[in-house]
């Protein structure tokens, strides 16, 4: 079996982390949002799991199903709260949402 | 696992058990009052079993998790002042209707995941603590969903947050790949190794972005204020004191360990960090006129000054640090306890001209606030007068002159804003508003008086306790 390089994996797993990274800061729609996150999380497992192989450990793929699980809670809250803001704000668009501010928020009040 | 190992998990096994026995109590029956009680019950027990563990400390459960003296220190901080917030809790939503109980609940899932973080001593455990407290904020945060600003403050944090953990958790992946290591003394052993290649570098900066997002260093900064204003105002206390205070904890814990602090790169990194925090945060609070967001800023200056002592790298560093967050703790307690004794059910008492008048209407809670303003300010015989003094000796002793002159800078500078406020709660105003005070309230801001000038005046007492639990 031929096995790849590790600067060759963690190159991928970056990349795949600066995608999910561009991806959150360029989508405006909360749940692209969330899925960019979750891609980055996935990147960082991905990483873990090379690691282990590296290593021969089981210790990168314990690790990767943790991220799993709990990248799993965290969506399922996520997608409650996103619940909520499109009842409130009859919108999935993260920019509705600007009424915390340094100064427009103290004028309002 | 042996039976030594469950008695030292004793604390974490009772605030875990707690949302369970929560929850099948809500199942029977829904009553505020009862859960109250309950959680208040729960947390005595964590603190008393924190007393049960004491002689078998140090204790390690596996590679996992260590009870040692720091952590137990940590642990009973959190416990008690979780205690306090379930009381400030509690006043604030008792006038409010709806489903009240489950906040109880996720409070206890809260505080368990800050005080896996404190214990933590490996990545596994650092980063399932830190998640199991940050999933629990994303729920508190927007608990009070009729709210304007909750959803709002609940979808900024859940981003910002999960952001942090990705890229705390790349910066651990690739230490792993580098080191092959996932456990503090781990990583440290290979660190000293000498061979900081390139890849661990990378990993340490990634994990010090996560941790800068957690803890809102400048650059990362900008969510607190939003967050801290969104929030209801007991969970703004919870992230202020808890949260901020355990992932601080953990970083120390680390951090010491690798000898971060002989790293030249993350030496000049943290500096200029720390320097940021300090003047963004104090000069953005100068203009603010929300009390939440001014405390805001000043928990970002704050959390500055603390990176002092992770610089100092030594056993007085992490006295300081411990000491400082104690205090800080106390005082934020005040602070935004008195906002939460005074909000109504529409809205908090947020803006610093609500508290127009305060020293005329209650004198208890306005000379308390003031002292808690005093202390943040760092004015001598108060708790933070105190704290910042130890923080200037560790910057002085081991040599950050930059670091210590600016902390020095910026509490004049602080001191500005906080006596603004002070000026407020001291002019008349006509508002017929009327502050009261339940018999809970009271406790809270005496035991807050009684910490902030007990640790101003006798601090040799807290640091010899510290002293005593560092050393074992």
């Amino acid at each position: 079996m031929m096995t790849v390089p590790m600067e060759t994996q963690i190159l991928f797993a970056g990349v795949l982390f600066l995608i999910g990274l561009v991806g959150l800061l360029v989508r405006r729609n909360i749940i692209f949002m969330l899925m960019s996150i979750e891609l980055m999380l996935n990147s960082a497992a991905m990483v873990f799991v090379m690691g282990g192989a590296h290593w021969g450990h089981a210790d990168g793929q314990v690790m990767f199903i943790f991220i799993l699980t709990v990248s799993a809670a965290e969506v399922s809250v996520g997608l409650a709260l996103i619940l909520q803001m499109y009842h409130h704000y009859r919108t999935l668009d993260a920019d509705s949402m600007r009424k915390l501010k340094d100064h427009k928020a103290n004028e309002n009040l | 696992m042996t039976k030594l190992d469950f008695l030292c998990l004793l604390p974490l096994l009772v605030v875990a058990s707690a949302p369970i026995i929560m929850m099948i109590t809500i199942t029977i029956s829904r009553n505020f009052k009862v859960i109250y009680a309950f959680s208040l019950v729960m947390f005595l027990a964590a603190l008393a079993s924190l007393f049960v563990i004491a002689p078998n400390i140090p204790c390690k459960i596996e590679s996992l998790l260590v009870m040692d003296g720091f952590s137990m220190l940590l642990l009973g901080a959190i416990f008690c002042v979780s205690l306090v917030i379930s009381v400030i809790s509690y006043l604030y939503f008792n006038n409010h209707t709806g489903e009240r109980e489950e906040y109880f609940i996720i409070l206890f899932i809260a505080t368990l995941g800050a005080s896996v973080l404190v214990t933590a001593n490996h990545f596994v455990t650092f980063f399932l603590g830190l998640e199991t407290l940050s999933i629990a904020l994303y729920v508190l945060i927007a608990y009070l969903k009729h709210r304007d600003y909750s959803i709002e403050a609940g979808v900024k944090f859940l981003v910002i947050a999960s952001v942090a953990t990705a890229f705390l958790l790349f910066g651990m992946a690739l230490i792993y790949a580098g080191t092959g290591e996932m456990s503090f003394e781990g990583v440290a052993a290979a660190f000293g190794k000498g061979n900081m290649n390139p890849l661990l570098v990378a990993g340490f900066v990634m994990m010090l972005t996560g941790i800068g997002f957690k803890l809102a260093l400048v650059p990362f900064h900008m969510w607190t204020p939003d967050i801290y204003q969104g929030a209801p105002a007991p969970v703004s206390t919870f992230i202020a004191t808890i949260s901020k205070g355990a992932i601080l904890a953990v970083f120390i814990r680390f951090f010491t360990l690798v000898h971060g602090s002989d790293n030249n790169i993350l030496v000049v990194i943290i500096s200029v960090i720390a320097i940021l925090s300090m003047f963004t945060g104090n000069l953005l609070a100068l203009k603010q006129s929300n009390f939440k967001r001014l405390l805001a800023y000043s928990s970002i200056a704050h959390m500055g000054y603390l990176m002092i002592t992770l610089l100092a790298g030594t056993v007085y560093g992490v006295q300081a640090a411990i000491f400082y967050l104690i205090s800080y703790m106390i005082t934020t307690l005040g602070a935004f306890g008195t906002i939460s004794i005074l909000s109504v059910c529409e809205r908090d008492a947020e803006d610093i001209d609500d508290l127009k008048g305060l020293f005329w209407k209650n004198p208890r809670i306005a000379v308390v606030l003031s002292l808690t303003l005093l202390s943040l300010a760092g004015i001598p015989l108060t708790a933070g007068f105190m704290a910042k003094f130890y923080l200037v000796l560790e910057g002085v002793r081991s040599g950050f002159w930059i670091l210590a002159f600016s902390l020095v800078i910026n509490s004049v500078i602080s001191l500005f804003y906080y006596l603004r406020v002070i000026k407020t709660m001291f002019t008349h105003s006509e508002s017929e508003r009327y502050f009261g005070l339940p018999p809970a309230g009271n406790i809270v801001l005496a035991l807050v008086l009684i910490g902030i000038l007990f640790l101003g005046i006798l601090p040799s007492f807290l640091t010899e306790f510290i002293n005593s639990f560092l050393s074992v």
